[in-house]
């Protein structure tokens, strides 16, 4: 996982050429265009519209089949990410262990709902399906840091 | 002397990075290693000696008792250094908890003892490129090696198929999308030993005629990339990956992709469109992968588990390996305890231990100190078993007799405040939520069957409703065109059928 700090970067002002030479060294590789996806969403967080085209153009392929595959995965935002993500896991061995009742009092103490950022920008809540903790749940992701036996109390967020 | 700290994902979530942080600033630069799967220990940090036998270890670490022990540490420093004043101390609690002395462990055997990015010996790999690949292939067959990723295919047809379908270019593809809730053997494997994953690829690739391989892995598990990415760069210096595996006539490269949270994408031909770098949309068999797979070449498709039984067939050969386990479910099983239990964490065990054995002798009962009202098996596609079932023996057979399945072998325990009708519910939103869309019964029976729960509240379903609901699991079972859809109804199903008293209040019939 890319640990870089994507908020310094100006995601939208790329310039289309330089974009365009970042993404030729995947075009080779056997999944190349999920490793473009991939290597952007580290970057920068999610993949801007306005790099369909350049993206399209890198891969010889039409800006709708970039679009299919973007939206296809639940990884990949066409929006910018909030300053902090908290992922909460919604399966069942975190359900076992409390995870919906969980999910409503993170959703109380950050003043979001799950799927949904605060006006501010400053924490965003999204649903994960497994983060392979299950023996010590529930379990949530803040940003980077994985949180075993969570409860709301011990969510916090690194102060910048 | 030497300090040790797990380190993979479970006791990173247990807080062993400020544990580990915490040693530092006294001074004290601790050794990483896997983890052993006692879960609900983590993290956990031993001292060595030089022999690399532990001295002494220390569970449930948190960061007010570095200090102790690094005190403990040093009293043994002095007493290497002879001085006499101190006590010997012989304590480790693992190694003779009986969670870990039950345990059959041959998948992980090295995981959790051995660094996990040290290279192993390689005597067997040698020995094995030195076979007629058909040889191999025979002892897969004698093996009676079944897949581990949920379907329980029988490995070495898949692999006959693959050897015998003639290619230019031929590719093992490692399934490393471990997306089933419960389950995180695979998880476990890549950081806690992935070399022997790396060997069961090279092994799988001589057999099948295979050069090229590729570990597709979820982006949900980014410290199991860390130990791939090194692993993998290890293997390539030590001559275990490249042109001329350890100088024999064989040459084996492995790549590693990076999957984007589409449980879909565990699907074998889902996968493998992923892997093309398109829409992990699934595709109709036939013809199966192992005949026209990844760019229409013969392709062995194998969940983590399975290619990482393959090192420990050969070892104790394919013959004993067979007689582990129970009739045509041979071998060892790496089973994962999990949910609303006490001690959660891998237990590897060949099959047929009854559910009641893991989840009491093992898991020592809830969490919460309420009693098991139901156990979940194999993942979102899996029966939820009722109490009566939970003398039924893990095998593939008996499990399918109560038509429940072993899956990936996850459990996942659940106390008497579970509500089977919202588990119901949910199991159709995962399958909504997860759906590639190709097929009609999958994406919109999921959304249906979901809504036809929804409108009534908690406990009161009219019987109209469920009879609507089987007829909706029917359609999906028999018309979709892969199992996420074709097996969202056993979930279903199990609830409705083993614990109607969630669905059915007295005042609606």
């Amino acid at each position: 996982m890319q640990k870089k700090a994507r908020h310094n970067k100006a995601g939208r002002g790329t310039n289309p050429n330089d974009l365009l030479s970042e993404l030729r060294r995947f075009v080779d590789r056997v999944g190349g265009l999920m490793h473009a996806l991939n290597w952007l969403k580290g970057e920068y967080g999610y993949i801007d519209s306005s790099w369909i085209p350049t993206i399209a153009e890198a891969f010889n392929i039409s800006q709708a089949e970039v679009r299919g595959v973007i939206s296809f995965y639940h990884d990949f935002k066409l929006k910018p990410p909030a300053v902090h993500t908290i992922k909460i896991c919604q399966a069942e061995a975190c359900q076992s262990l409390g995870a919906r009742q969980l999910t409503k009092d993170i959703e109380a103490k950050f003043g979001t709902s799950l799927g949904t950022r605060t006006p501010d920008n400053r924490v965003e809540l999204e649903a994960i399906y497994c983060l392979g903790l299950c023996a010590v749940g529930p379990s949530v992701q803040v940003d980077h840091k994985l949180i075993a036996r969570a409860t709301s109390d011990s969510i916090s967020l690194s102060t910048e | 002397m030497k300090l040790q700290i797990s380190d993979d994902s479970f006791a990173r979530a247990m807080g062993s990075e400020s544990v580990e942080f915490a040693f530092k600033t006294h001074g004290v630069e601790p050794t990483r290693n896997g983890s052993l799967g006692l879960a609900w220990l983590e993290p956990i940090v031993q001292l060595l000696n030089g022999d690399q036998e532990i001295v002494s270890e220390f569970t449930n670490v948190g960061v007010e008792e570095v200090p102790k022990i690094v005190a403990n540490l040093q009293s043994m420093l002095d007493q290497d250094n002879g001085n006499p004043n101190v006590q010997e101390t012989h304590t480790s609690v693992t190694s003779t908890h009986p969670f870990l002395t039950q345990q059959h462990r041959l998948v992980f055997d090295r995981a959790g003892i051995r660094p996990p990015l040290e290279i192993p010996p390689f005597k067997l790999l040698e020995n094995l490129l030195g076979q007629d690949p058909n040889q191999i292939i025979a002892g897969m067959e004698t093996s009676g090696l079944r897949g581990r990723g949920g379907a329980g295919f029988p490995a070495f047809i898949k692999w006959r198929t693959v050897a015998d379908t003639p290619a230019d270019q031929k590719y093992i593809v490692c399934n490393a999308d471990e997306g089933d809730s419960g389950t995180f053997s695979d998880r476990m494997l890549m950081e806690g030993d992935p070399f022997k994953l790396i060997e069961g690829m090279i092994i799988s690739g001589y057999a099948t005629g295979a050069t090229q391989g590729y570990i597709y892995l979820r982006s949900e598990y980014p410290i199991a990339k860390e130990y791939l990415d090194q692993a993998l760069e290890n293997a390539y210096s030590a001559g275990l990956l490249g042109k001329n595996v350890l100088n024999s006539d064989f040459s084996f490269d492995i790549d590693m992709l990076i999957g984007a949270g589409a449980y879909i994408c565990g699907e074998e031909t889902s996968l493998l469109e992923s892997l093309e770098g398109k829409r992990g949309q699934i595709k109709v068999k036939p013809p199966v992968p192992a005949i026209a797979g990844l760019f229409e070449k013969p392709t062995l498709v194998h969940n983590v588990i399975s290619l990482a039984s393959v090192p420990g067939i050969f070892e104790i050969g394919p013959e004993s390996y067979a007689e582990l386990g129970v009739g045509k479910s041979t071998g060892t099983m790496p089973f994962q305890l999990s949910g609303n239990v006490k001690h959660g964490g891998l237990i590897e065990l060949p099959f047929g231990p009854t559910v009641n054995e893991l989840i009491y002798n093992y898991g020592n009962g809830t969490l919460s100190g309420r009693p098991i009202r139901t156990v979940q098996i194999g993942g979102p596609l899996g029966a939820y078993l009722s109490e009566s079932e939970f003398d039924t023996p893990l095998t593939y057979e008996a499990m399918a007799e109560i038509g429940a399945g072993i899956g990936h072998g996850g459990l996942v325990v659940f106390d008497d405040t579970v509500n089977l009708k919202e588990q119901a519910e949910y199991a159709f939103e995962f399958c909504e939520i997860e759906s590639c869309g190709k097929c009609t019964p999958c994406r919109i029976g999921s959304v249906r069957g979901k809504e036809a729960l929804r409108q009534f509240d908690s406990n009161t379903v009219d019987a109209r409703t469920l009879v609507v609901i089987e007829d909706l699991c029917e359609v999906m079972e028999k018309a979709s065109l892969c199992q996420m859809g074709g097996m969202t109804p056993i979930p279903v199903r199990s609830a409705i059928q083993k614990f109607p008293e969630d669905f059915i209040s007295e005042q609606t019939t």
